[in-house]
This record gives C-alpha cells, sequence and structure tokens, in this order.
C-alpha cells in the first residue's frame, strides 16, 4: 500500500476516533438497527465462501482465512 | 413510655422478619425459580451458485469451468440466564452443500471401470466425456458453539469446534474468542483464535497415476488408497468497535493467518513449455495479513451506508484490495431494499503462470486463475421483510440476495441467496 494511503487511512482513523461522542442506550435506535450491524449477515455467508474459493484473498470479514475447506 | 414500647415492638417485628429469610435448598424454586433453556434464535439459509469460465485449473488452465453448488445451513441458538445474571448460550448449525463441477470431472475422464484410454490434451476439453465419480460431491459442516456473557463486567468468552466432510477433504477444527466492552457499550475490542486440522487426500490427474503410462488403470474411480495430506492453519483475529454518534459506527479488524502443510490442490494440472505435464506443486507454508474496516452509517429516517474496506497481503507475494458498499433503504417499516456493490483486484503470486508458460525450472508452480491477477466487480441487490406483526408466531424476518459476479478473466458467476429468521 502507497505512503499517501497509508498516511490517509491513519489520519482518517484518529480523526474519526477522536470525535466520538457518548452515545446512551436509549439514543441507540439507528446504530441498533439490524441493518447496521457491524458484521456480515447470514444471507451474506454463501456470497462470502464462493468468494473464498474464487480469489485469492481471504479473511478480515469475520470468514474463513483459509482453513477448513481446500479453498486458497 | 410509649415510645420505648413502640420501638421495642418495631425491633421485635424486624427481627421476626429477618427469621423469614431461610435458606433455600436443592428443590426449592420459590427464592430462585429455574430458568430453562430457550430457544435464541433460529436460522435458515439457502444459496444457489453457478459460474462459467475458461480456465480451468484441472486442466491447467483451460478448459470449462462451469459448475453449480446448492447449499443449505441450519443453525439454532439457545439461550439461558443464571441467577446471579451472567447469560450462557449454546449455538448448533448444520450446513449440507451438494456441488457439480465439469472441472472436477477431467481429474479422471476416463469412463468408469473401463480399460485406460490415451489421454491427450485434446480429451481435457472434449465435452462428450462420460461423467465420472468427481463430476458431483456432498459436503457436510456440522459446528457447534459455547459462549458466556457477563452483562455486570462486559466481557464475553467463547469456545466452538467444527467439523467438514467432502470426499477428498476432511477438517476439524476449534476456536475461542473473548471480547471485552466499556460500561456503555460504546467501544469493544474482541479476539477471536482458531485452528484447523485438516487432511487432503492427494487425488492425482489420471495421466500422473502409477501405471496409467504402461497402459494400467491407474486408480479405479472408487479406490479409497489416495495419500493423506496434511494441512494445519491457524489464525487469529482481532476487532476494535467504536460507536462515532448516533448514526455513525466504525469497526476495525486485522486478522493473521498460518498456513502449514500441503498447501496445493494436488488434482490441477500445470502444462511446461515444453508440453510437459505435472501436478500443481506450492510450498508448504503460507502466512496471511489482511486489515480492515466497516463504516456504517444511518442517513435520516431511511438510508444507511454500509462501507467495507480490507486490504491483504500474502508470504506468496499476492496483494490485494477488496472495497464494497451497500445501501439498504428502508420503504417502510417492514420492507426494505439494499443494492449493493463489491470490487477486488489482487495481484498474482509468484508461483502463477498460465497454461504452456512455466519453465521447466520452476520449483513452486501453477496455473489455477483463482491465484492470477484480476479484478473483479460483483453487482447485487437484497430485499428484507421484518414486519412488526409477525405472520406466524416465531417468525422475524426473511431476506433474499442475489448477484452477479464477474472477473476480468473471463469467469462469471450469479448467486441467489435465501434466509428465513425465526425469534
Amino acid at each position: 500500500m502507497s505512503k499517501f494511503l497509508k498516511l490517509l487511512f491513519t489520519l482518517y482513523g484518529v480523526a474519526a476516533l477522536a470525535s466520538c461522542q457518548t452515545v446512551k442506550q436509549y439514543q441507540k435506535q439507528h446504530l441498533n438497527d439490524a441493518e447496521m450491524e457491524l458484521a456480515t449477515r447470514k444471507v451474506e455467508k454463501f456470497e462470502q465462501n464462493f468468494m473464498l474459493y474464487r480469489e485469492g484473498a481471504t479473511g478480515a470479514n469475520g470468514g474463513k482465512n483459509g482453513g477448513g475447506c481446500g479453498c486458497n | 413510655m410509649k415510645k420505648i414500647t413502640l420501638a421495642a415492638l418495631a425491633s421485635f417485628c424486624m427481627f421476626w422478619g429477618l427469621m423469614a429469610q431461610q435458606r433455600p435448598f436443592v428443590g426449592d424454586t420459590s427464592v430462585y425459580p429455574l430458568r430453562k433453556l430457550k430457544v435464541e434464535e433460529v436460522n435458515l439459509v439457502s444459496g444457489y451458485y453457478h459460474q462459467t469460465g475458461d480456465h480451468a485449473a484441472v486442466g491447467g488452465g483451460i478448459g470449462s469451468e462451469r459448475l453449480t453448488d446448492f447449499a443449505n445451513q441450519i443453525d439454532m441458538r439457545f439461550s439461558g440466564v443464571r441467577p446471579n445474571g451472567v447469560k450462557h448460550y449454546l449455538g448448533l448449525e448444520f450446513g449440507v452443500d451438494h456441488y457439480t463441477s465439469a472441472s472436477s470431472d477431467k481429474i479422471d475422464p476416463r469412463p468408469r471401470r473401463s480399460a485406460a484410454t490415451v489421454i491427450d490434451s485434446a480429451l481435457l476439453v472434449d465435452k462428450s466425456t462420460r461423467t465420472s465419480a468427481s463430476y458431483e460431491d456432498i459436503r457436510v459442516y456440522p459446528s457447534l458453539n459455547w459462549r458466556v456473557e457477563n452483562p455486570k463486567k462486559h466481557w464475553t468468552f467463547g469456545m466452538g469446534a467444527a467439523y467438514s466432510s467432502e470426499y477428498d477433504y476432511e477438517s476439524r477444527s476449534v476456536s475461542a474468542n473473548f471480547s471485552k466492552s466499556t460500561p456503555n457499550a460504546n467501544r469493544e475490542i474482541a479476539f477471536r483464535t482458531a485452528a484447523y486440522f485438516d487432511l487432503w487426500s492427494k487425488i492425482t490427474p489420471v495421466e500422473l497415476r502409477p501405471g496409467y503410462a504402461t497402459g494400467g488403470g491407474g486408480h479405479d474411480d472408487d479406490d479409497d488408497d489416495y495419500t493423506q495430506a496434511p494441512r494445519n492453519t491457524y489464525e487469529t483475529s482481532l476487532t476494535f468497535s467504536q460507536v462515532i454518534n448516533r448514526r455513525l459506527h466504525l469497526a476495525l479488524m486485522a486478522d493473521f493467518a498460518y498456513q502449514h502443510g500441503y498447501l496445493a490442490t494436488s488434482f490441477n494440472r500445470v502444462f511446461f513449455e515444453d508440453g510437459s505435464l505435472d501436478n500443481e506443486t506450492l510450498p508448504s507454508t503460507k502466512m496471511k495479513t489482511p486489515v480492515g474496516i466497516r463504516l456504517h452509517y444511518f442517513a435520516g429516517d431511511r438510508f444507511i451506508f454500509r462501507t467495507y474496506y480490507r486490504y491483504y497481503r500474502d508470504s506468496w507475494g499476492m496483494m490485494a484490495h477488496t472495497a464494497g458498499i451497500e445501501t439498504p433503504v428502508k420503504l417502510n417499516r417492514a420492507w426494505s431494499i439494499s443494492p449493493n456493490f463489491r470490487w477486488h483486484r489482487q495481484s498474482a503470486n509468484r508461483y502463477f503462470a498460465a497454461y504452456r508458460q512455466h519453465d521447466m525450472d520452476d520449483k513452486y508452480f501453477t496455473s489455477d486463475y483463482d491465484m492470477s491477477g484480476f479484478d473483479s466487480q460483483f453487482y447485487g441487490i437484497g430485499l428484507r421483510f421484518s414486519p412488526v406483526k409477525r405472520l406466524f408466531p416465531g417468525f422475524y424476518a426473511v431476506e433474499s440476495r442475489g448477484g452477479l459476479y464477474r472477473r476480468s478473466d473471463g469467469l462469471q458467476a450469479w448467486i441467489v441467496s435465501f434466509n428465513l429468521k425465526l425469534k
């Protein structure tokens, strides 16, 4: 990854984390929506599986990293 | 005097009340009622996948990649609460996949139980080949996991075990995970580790089997005396989640995986510059370091933006970028529609070369286009129905999703998935 992209992501991450607000549980009606979940959903499971077989890159998505299957 | 009498009477009553608190004994459920394990959630997931292409790895980078896969899985989660408030979850999953593959059929394209026939490169693309045993297979994969959650101390710990079996591949795995969140649940850090102990049956292309060169039959389709080759994978992942504001949260993910053992696919052919043939040969170790970020934002009352980016790098020289965006739109309280797009770009690993492009002096070689350099795009759309008033007891939501996948080397695929959630 180019140095510029690394710097950009680092600055973006720091800015995002620095601007965090404290959100109380009763204020999380949007964050708790089922489609806001910070993970792949069950219905995406088989899409994720076939991409594991058809592409060389794996991981960092809650799925497998190459073990458990005759995949890459 | 009256006050002293009243005070004495009150004290007597207080001590009398204390005597009423008896120590519970086994069988007395009036103080701590027994709480049964209840069904928390059930998911029925099905998917159908179909692909076409012209770079079959079994053919050395040429030939049909036609393949279909019909996958089904059921998972159930049970929960129970201890008297001290600690929650326990038990998860059971069971999946069955049935797939057919035109390229797998070419591992041994001879008709069953017949005399050996001469195999030449033309036969690899012969569409009249009779179906062999390798044309189709069924994969079965059960798993069990247990998780304990302490809501007072804001931590979760879990363990799991899984098994997978198909004709030439068997996997046993164990995993453990731990997470800790802040009291307001605005921040969480999670750690997961898993180990896979897999066994691969080394099924070689028919031309490379003992006895074939002299006109012998080589392995019969029903033979089970293939060499077993171990393949182990050890992986860890770290996830950091953070609420940014009432509408925005993100997750940072970093994985590390180490693989050791037989990492090639034994029935993949490789043709060299001079036309000679061997099966795929790859190093016995591999390390992978993907990192990713998810950023989800709820705009207004109807629009959600789910974005994802991953950077991947491994010890075989492959680098990849993956980015995706999904935009669920809430049509009303029950229905939502989700167009989505995913883009992926990867460089070839250092052992890949196309058909008849490998040098005879190469120590490791593959012509599997899954490890080549390419761009791919996935265009998809999803539909979700989750009514406020349930259609029947237990019904929670039904979701369907489909998409078209295109790779720059010509492989195309489409997939349709379906999920019924019961709570």
